[in-house]
């Protein structure tokens, strides 16, 4: 029974301080290609300057240089801010978009 | 001649890559496909496109068949085979271990059955469909959650587990965490049921070495689970953020109470048709929902019908191929199990994905792992059934498929 208070204690304080953190930890700003390394979790702004559409997903070109590959659709010249994860392509760094929006 | 050469090594290669991330639990195809693409310049100069395709989904349906091995005997599961946790771990406690693998063995073929006969619905009108799916899967989501909580004895304890788990889920998924479902999936149902093994010293009788003759399975069992998997499976298969625990969830709803035979058949069938459909996907609406997919995806742009044709070739060949080795491996450690010190291997193996967690997913993946394995173990030990944990990935499901 006492197992089953602590681990039940335990929960609900790691859940509140989970969530807690989800709003407090931001990613790390980055505001061109050469900080970009790889799995890191960033945020990165600026200026679409390039966009190659696929099927069903685009790859954005912003003017510090970022590529970013994402499911969205976006036109040149609107400044966006983008969130998600550093992956390789092709020998390239670029942000895989999990959350973009336009600023 | 040399080509087919090559499509054979890369056949074989990609079987044995599948052995090893299906056996090591944390190890998942997808690490093994981003080293591939990552490395792709370099291989590509060495070897055909179709040559490294093959050996992706030849580790994919090889990792589906024997990924249930570690759940099973080692209580160390996989994001795809979590549920089989609790119904392969009474069995192995009653000596029935192997018989559990062979079970979802038998899924796995059945599962790649379904995915030949149905590839061109999958193709031609599952596509047609699709975008009214989204509104289907929010309902299905819903009331699979109900159904599972209001069928429990105790309901609440049940939405207790179920909003525990599902605020841990969604806390989980909007933090910055690299493999996030590792640390979550790995606390909620290995390492608690690991704990639970260490504190009750519990012990592994000898194990039965069942021929696979013996392992009697009904023609109602097979339509069942060919019914519940082909419903449940493609929705998965085909929308985002879905995978075989939500068509497991989904399924086992869908034709009633199962016992734990019917349920592992199930699982197995569900968990090789999700992987096999992720690669028909790439063809039919051109995403690509799993990681290997997109290996796929950047490896060959323009994916035509005679890729797909090799690609459920070779689902086919190393399906069967997988069946026997993983049959092979079971046996191994059916006999084994039960001469070693249970609690201290359960030890071990709780050390070993606590590593392998802190490596993939960092301090802040392992603070989850914490928290995870104290819901999971407050879930074991107030006696709730552990289908409710799903509510990890149900709940971020549910919000994400909110019509409005």
């Amino acid at each position: 029974m006492r197992l089953i208070t602590i681990s039940l204690i335990i929960s609900l304080i790691g859940i509140f301080i989970l969530f807690v953190l989800s709003f407090f930890i931001a990613p790390a700003e980055v505001s061109s290609a050469s900080q970009l390394q790889l799995n890191n979790y960033v945020s990165a702004q600026g200026t679409i300057k390039q966009i190659k559409t696929y099927d069903d997903f685009s790859v954005i070109k912003l003017d510090n240089n970022i590529t970013i590959t994402c499911s969205c659709n976006f036109s040149i010249n609107k400044s966006i801010q983008v969130t998600g994860k550093v992956a390789e392509y092709r020998g390239e760094l670029q942000i895989r978009g999990d959350k973009i929006k336009e600023i | 001649m040399l080509e087919i050469i090559y499509f054979a090594l890369a056949l074989l290669l990609g079987i044995l890559a599948g052995i090893i991330t299906g056996l090591l639990p944390g190890i998942h195809i997808n690490l093994v496909s981003a080293f591939l693409v990552a490395s792709s310049a370099f291989l590509l100069a060495f070897l055909s496109p179709v040559s490294i395709i093959i050996f992706i989904v030849a580790m994919t349906i090889t990792h589906t068949f024997l990924d249930f091995i570690p759940s099973v005997f080692l209580g160390a599961p996989d994001d795809d085979s979590v549920l089989a946790v609790l119904p392969g771990h009474e069995m192995l406690l009653k000596g029935k271990g192997h018989e559990a693998i062979i079970l979802t063995l038998y899924g796995g073929i059945i599962g790649i059955i379904l995915i030949l006969i149905f590839t061109p619905f999958f193709i031609y009108i599952f596509p047609k469909i699709y975008y009214y799916l989204k509104f289907i899967m929010f309902l299905a989501l819903i009331f699979t959650n109900f159904y599972l909580i209001l069928k429990d004895n105790n309901k609440l304890l049940a939405l207790i587990v179920f909003l525990l788990s599902g605020f841990l889920g969604l806390s989980t998924l909007n933090l910055p965490v690299s493999q996030s479902l590792l640390p979550l999936l790995t606390g909620l149902f290995g390492s608690s049921s690991l704990i639970t093994s260490i504190i009750k010293k519990q012990k592994v009788p000898k194990q039965k070495i069942i021929k696979l003759k013996k392992v009697k399975i009904s023609k109602k069992e097979i339509f069942n689970s060919s019914i519940a998997s082909i419903l449940s499976a493609p929705l998965c298969a085909f929308l985002p953020a879905l995978g075989t625990g939500q068509a497991a969830i989904i399924g086992s709803n869908i034709i009633g109470e199962l016992n734990r035979r019917r349920f592992l058949l199930l699982l197995g069938t569900i968990n090789t048709i999700i992987a096999g459909l992720s690669f028909i996907t790439l063809y039919s609406i051109q995403e690509a929902r799993t990681g290997t997919v997109v290996a796929i995806q950047s490896l060959l742009p323009n994916f035509t019908f005679s890729y797909l044709l090799i690609i459920l070739a070779v689902i086919l060949i190393s399906g069967i191929i997988s069946f026997f080795l993983a049959l092979f491996i079971s046996k191994i450690f059916a006999r084994n199990i039960e001469k070693i010190n249970y609690s201290r291997l359960s030890l071990i193996v709780l050390i070993f994905i606590s590593i392998i967690v802190l490596i993939f997913s960092g301090f802040l993946g392992f603070l989850i792992f914490l928290i995870a394995t104290a819901t999971g173990l407050f879930a074991i030990l107030s006696g709730a059934r552990r289908t409710n944990m799903m509510g990890s990935l149900m709940m971020p499901a549910i919000l994400l498929y909110f019509p409005l």
